[in-house]
């Protein structure tokens, strides 16, 4: 009875300690993985200039050549790893041939620089007559890549 | 006990895009969040949050907390974030809970904080949970060392004379109390996006912290409760706001400000931005961006909340020493023994006092060796786990001690302890803001200035042995040291009897031993983060930074010196004329008692030489006056030099600084720290444009060169806007009422470590009175002709004239009165287009006026429409046709309705124009109209397939019912006799999509008798139909004898 308690004992401990270290890094290398993949998205992520004007001035040239697939290249990836909103967007627009009217309203946009939160966060305004601001670009710089893409417009 | 450095991931390195990454994980099932999310404030901003609750903790007069142990709050604080375990710092009050999103649900903090199962068992596959919690708080109590880092771990630790570790594991719930002062965590935002606040809040560190009372509640879970519900309640994160989950925070009202409207929200600080609403969404229509994300609504947010996780960070460490009943063996109370106190016990008053108290500071460098040794062992040795004064003040010490050195970082027992009572500045601050290198030679020793001129803090590596600080008399006489000291708040080193400076030479202090050192300072070490060096005249410690006998000192920020690197050193900005600033630089290639280029210039200065102040006129005359535009504020006009200024003055940008009613402050620098305005009373607020719109500033900033203003950031981002200094006047307006205005002119000084600073060059003491009227200016001058250019193809009659020019006003603010066919408009530019149609003549006058409503000579002309040859003349009407332009909502690519009207003519002619009465009833969107001419299909309908021409207008707008309309054609098309042609009319485009629907554009038609030969109007799409039954065409419409109003010809 006493080799069989103590058996039992042991097999126990040794199990407990296998579970122990055996469970050990289930969530850590879960989310590590992905903090890899999404580093390695954003590090490929290259649409856009060095400067905010430059974006938006390579997006709306895109824009113009109806090149919607490019011109939602320029915005921030989406939650999803894609920019399928706003493709979905500029594609509707596109339908309805509101790109130039998108051009039009972006060529009117102006710095807004006091607006900025931070570094890397950079905007415009798009005035209306009555000096309402009518539109807000918002404006991210990816850190890896040091272009600024189009988070919102 | 060992503490090792827990697994850690490089959060930093991440930002978004691949923040925006997190949903992803849960769209592909995958369970938990990607790192960077749910991170609250950097791991800089809990480190500084730590501080000022300590530093407020400590304020209290109760009870003290040592540096040593307040840099382990710090580490606890800090690696709280480390291994996932923000996953678990959610806390929402309403629906008591953690982070909750797709399939995870997190431990809310409130939890995590108390719960020592859930953190020893987290990481583990939740089914071995209760198995690893239970071997790990059994057998293992290293592990409990490492994952355990609750309230009741730092309690009982505490209690087990465990400070180290407590004040670790209280430093763990601190960052709990930091984290839920985030709204994103309070209100389960997991914030995919990251958080503007939490982005805004990195750059918002050196705050200034209110004096506030200290909270104290009853219970840790009370401390939760209080901030979460303040932090819900009051504030939205970026993706709550209007959640109806939440029904707080409510607006109070709405206000409009610089060209958005915001929500506005009052407490008990007053009012603050709440959110604001952004405007449309240029692709999606119907979006509107509502955001927290700009500095106006930010900045409430960060001062209200970054005050909450102080004072209840402050309380929290009240409750837990309250637990503890009391007991804080190393915290001697101000009055004790701080380094605001000169005790004996404190601060040895001199040599024998200093002899007696030998034996305690080196009992205490060893306990603290000792210590941070087995913290060492414990964090296999990883240097940058370790807060950053015991790694450098441990690694390199041996067991030798100098003979005169306190070390303030031994307070591990109750005697030798000190509390510097020293704010932490953020810039290197000297105690005189400007001391220019005088002749020294009749000085006494005591009146010898000596500065800190280049110091090494932080070194690749671990720090030991690799730390300096560089001393320079720039003296034409020794200075002779013995009986100084250089402190700092961690320590301190006397200097030794021969320790002399020779005149204009370096002293080098090397913080562990170097041959090449004038004095060895081996127990000595400076902090990582931040500190403040003094050098002091006497072996005191100095008890505040006003302290008499302080010759010099520098206080550091890290952060303050954007690109600093590990192995840089901070060197002393000295200007080309030996003046010494109160502000380092980054220096990369360190220089200890070397001629860098701090010593190359002090070392050629003439101490004899002047600051370069001087009182002299600025300009050539300056105007105060009421704006006659806006009674509620004053214009300020000033011509300047040509060359602006003197011309030794530096190039790039001047700051002009406005006194009301008094004589300018002397006061030499002012720079990014104090936002460019002199610490003084009487100073004016000038408006005054930047590169977009205006800025309201202290100090006006002046650039000297066109490209010194923009948005590029720095000091370009508030400069005067270049482009509109014109004929050398600058002009900017106060609010202020002032009988008089004095000003002092500051010159660019330096740029550099995240800071830009002036130089006091010129005081203007002349008083400058204010005038109720404007001076008497000259009107504004034109010159040339009106020219008229016909657009035949838009039907456009384009007038111009040369721009105007004024002498004595801004030429970019001149504007026109242009009086047209009797009809005046004023226009801010040269130049204008009206439509027009045959048979029309214009007359035109135009004239400038000036702001002060001068007026130049008027220049006049006339142009009249070449007279067309009519072949359809139909100048009756009776009614309006269908409404035009509009599409099916349904139909994204139908074509807009369009009227028709057929016409045959008796004869072949040959047309270029025709003449049509629109006009908009409804809808504001200018819209380019079409007019098209197609064949007959034979079925008396148009033949879309057969075009004979087309012709667009532009963005046209009409709503008068009176205008005529021209279209021409680019080339003359000939009708033939007998034949039936359709003329359609529909809108091409708009310049908004929703005119498309809303836009009620119609053309004059003429119902009473058939005019043309069989000719009928209608209504009906303008091109193939892709649509069912909507894109019909209906002829006649209203009327089978309907006809257009129209004239239709060619034009000679």
């Amino acid at each position: 009875m006493n080799k069989v308690f103590w058996l039992v004992l042991v097999l126990i401990i040794i199990f407990s300690v296998w579970a122990f270290f055996a469970s050990r890094d289930g969530i850590v290398d879960v989310v590590e993985n992905v903090a890899v993949e999404m580093e390695k998205l954003a590090a490929e992520d290259v649409y856009g200039g060095t400067a905010p004007e430059e974006t938006l001035r390579m997006f709306a040239e895109a824009l113009e050549a109806e090149d919607v697939e490019l011109a939602a290249k320029y915005f921030l990836l989406e939650d999803d790893g894609t920019r399928g909103d706003w493709q979905d967007g500029l594609e509707q627009a596109r339908s309805e041939g509101r790109l130039g009217e998108i051009v039009e309203l972006i060529r009117r946009a102006r710095p807004n620089v006091e607006d900025s939160t931070y570094l890397g966060d950079f905007k415009f305004i798009v005035l209306s007559e009555d000096g309402l601001v009518e539109y807000t670009i918002d404006m991210e710089l990816n850190q890896q890549t040091g272009v600024w893409k189009i988070e919102s417009l | 006990m060992k503490y090792k450095l827990m697994r850690s991931f490089d959060f930093g390195r991440l930002r978004r895009p691949s923040l925006k990454m997190t949903a992803r994980m849960f769209l592909l099932g995958v369970l938990f969040l990607m790192p960077a999310a749910g991170l609250a404030y950097e791991t800089s901003t809990h480190q500084h949050l730590t501080e000022a609750a300590v530093d407020f903790f400590n304020n209290q007069g109760e009870q003290n907390i040592t540096i040593d142990l307040e840099e382990l709050l710090i580490q606890g604080s800090v690696e709280e974030d480390s291994s996932f375990r923000f996953l678990n710092h959610f806390f929402d009050p309403i629906y008591n809970r953690g982070l909750e999103i797709a399939s995870f649900s997190g431990a809310s903090a409130k939890q995590w904080a108390q719960d020592e199962g859930a953190q020893l068992s987290f990481g583990h596959k939740p089914f071995f949970n209760k198995i690893t919690s239970f071997i790990s708080s059994t057998f293992s109590s290293d592990l409990d060392d490492e994952l355990n880092f609750t309230w009741q771990a730092a309690l009982r630790r505490y209690k087990d004379g465990d400070e180290e570790g407590a004040m670790l594991a209280l430093g763990h719930v601190l960052h709990l109390f930091q984290d839920i002062s985030v709204p994103a965590h309070t209100r389960n935002d997991s914030h995919f996006y990251s958080s503007p606040y939490e982005n805004f809040s990195k750059y918002k560190q050196a705050r200034e912290w209110p004096v506030n009372d200290l909270v104290r509640l009853s219970s840790l879970d009370d401390y939760f409760d209080g901030l979460a519900e303040y932090s819900n309640s009051n504030f939205y994160s970026r993706d709550t706001i209007g959640l109806g989950k939440y029904s707080l925070p409510e607006t109070d009202y709405f206000e409009l400000k610089d060209g958005y409207y915001y929500g506005v929200k009052n407490d008990e600080f007053g009012n603050y931005y709440l959110f604001r609403k952004s405007g449309g969404n240029m692709v999606f229509a119907n979006r509107n961006n509502v955001s927290i994300d700009t500095p106006v609504v930010l900045q409430g947010y960060w001062d209200r909340l970054s005050d909450k996780a102080v004072i209840y960070g402050a309380g929290i460490i009240d409750l837990f020493f309250k637990e503890v009943e009391g007991a804080l063996p190393v915290i001697p109370s101000v009055s004790e023994g701080s380094y605001k106190d000169s005790s004996a016990a404190a601060t040895p008053q001199n040599d024998e006092e200093e002899e007696n108290n030998r034996a305690d500071v080196v009992e205490n460098v060893l306990a603290l060796i000792n210590r941070a040794n087995k913290i060492l062992d414990g964090m296999e040795k990883d240097p940058s786990a370790l807060p950053q004064d015991d790694t450098e003040g441990v690694g390199g010490v041996s067991l030798e001690v100098d003979d005169d050195s306190d070390n303030y970082n031994a307070n591990n027992s109750p005697a030798g302890t000190f509390i510097p009572i020293i704010p932490a500045g953020d810039s290197v601050i000297l105690n005189d803001s400007e001391e220019s290198l005088e002749d020294p030679s009749l000085l006494a020793q005591d009146d010898l200035v000596v500065f800190i001129t280049e110091f090494l803090f932080d070194a690749e590596g671990a720090d030991t042995g690799k730390e300096f600080i560089e001393l320079y008399n720039p003296n034409d006489q020794e200075v002779d040291l013995y009986g100084w000291s250089i402190q700092t708040t961690g320590g301190k080193k006397n200097f030794e009897e021969g320790n002399v400076i020779g005149p204009k030479s370096f002293f080098l202090i090397w913080l562990g031993a170097s041959s090449n050192a004038d004095m060895e300072w081996k127990s000595g070490s400076l902090k990582n983060s931040m500190d403040t060096i003094y050098l002091v005249r006497n072996t005191e410690v100095i008890d505040s930074d006003g302290d008499p006998d302080i010759v010099d000192m520098a206080t550091y920020n890290k952060d303050d010196f954007i690109g600093f690197e590990p192995g840089y050193s901070l060197e002393r900005i000295v200007s080309s004329d030996g003046t010494v600033a109160d502000e380092f630089k980054i220096q990369t290639q360190p220089s200890p008692g070397a001629l860098g280029n701090v010593g190359t210039l002090l070392a050629s200065v003439d101490p004899g030489s002047e600051s370069g102040m001087t009182e002299q006129p600025l300009f050539q005359w300056l105007n105060f006056y009421r704006d006659p535009n806006n009674s509620q504020r004053s214009i300020v006009d000033i011509k300047l030099n040509n060359p602006a200024f003197s011309a030794d003055w530096s190039e790039a940008w001047k700051v002009l600084i406005f006194y009301g009613d008094c004589q300018p402050a002397n006061q030499d620098f002012i720079s990014t720290s104090d936002d460019w305005t002199p610490a003084t009373d009487g100073l004016l607020t000038t408006t005054y444009p930047i590169y977009v719109g205006n800025t309201k500033r202290q100090s006006l900033i002046l650039p000297t060169a066109p490209d010194g203003y923009g948005s590029s950031g720095g000091i370009k981002n508030q400069a005067y806007n270049y482009s509109l200094i014109e004929d050398g006047i600058v002009r900017f307006y106060i609010e202020d009422d002032v009988e008089y205005l004095t000003m002092a002119v500051y010159d660019f000084y330096q740029s550099g470590g995240g800071q830009q600073s002036f130089r006091l060059k010129v005081i203007d003491s002349e008083k400058y009175y204010w005038q109720e009227d404007a001076p008497n200016y000259q009107p504004p001058m034109l010159t040339g002709d009106l020219s008229f250019n016909f657009d035949k193809q838009n039907s456009l009659l384009v007038i111009d004239w040369p721009d105007a020019s004024d002498a004595d006003s801004r030429d970019q603010l001149l504007v026109y009165d242009v009086k047209i066919n009797g009809e005046v408009v004023e226009l801010a530019a040269s130049g204008y287009q009206i439509n027009v149609s045959p048979g029309d003549t214009v007359a035109v006058e135009a004239r400038a006026k000036d702001e002060f409503s001068n007026y130049s000579n008027a220049l006049a002309g006339e142009w009249s429409y070449p007279e067309p040859e009519l072949v359809i003349n139909q100048d009756q009407a009776d009614g309006w046709s269908g409404n035009i332009g509009n599409k099916n909502p349904n139909c994204s690519s139908c074509p807009g309705t369009a009227s028709l009207q057929s016409v045959t003519l008796p004869q072949t002619a040959e047309i270029d124009f025709v003449n049509l009465k629109i006009w908009q009833s409804a809808g504001g969107w200018p819209a380019n109209l079409r007019l098209s001419i197609y064949d007959d299909n034979g079925s008396n309908y148009p033949d879309f397939n057969n075009l004979v021409t087309t012709t667009t207008l532009s963005l046209r707008l009409d709503s008068d019912p009176d205008d005529v309309t021209n279209f021409t054609f680019g080339n003359s098309v000939t009708l033939g006799k007998n034949r039936k042609y359709w003329l359609a009319l529909d809108v091409e485009s708009y310049s908004n999509h929703k005119a498309f629907y809303q836009s009620k554009i119609q053309n004059a038609i003429y119902g009473a008798e058939n005019v043309y030969n069989n000719g009928m109007a209608g209504m009906g799409h303008s091109g193939e139909c892709f649509s069912g039954g909507y894109c019909t065409i209906h002829v006649p419409y209203p009327s089978a004898s309907a006809d257009w109003w129209m004239r239709m010809g060619l034009t000679q």
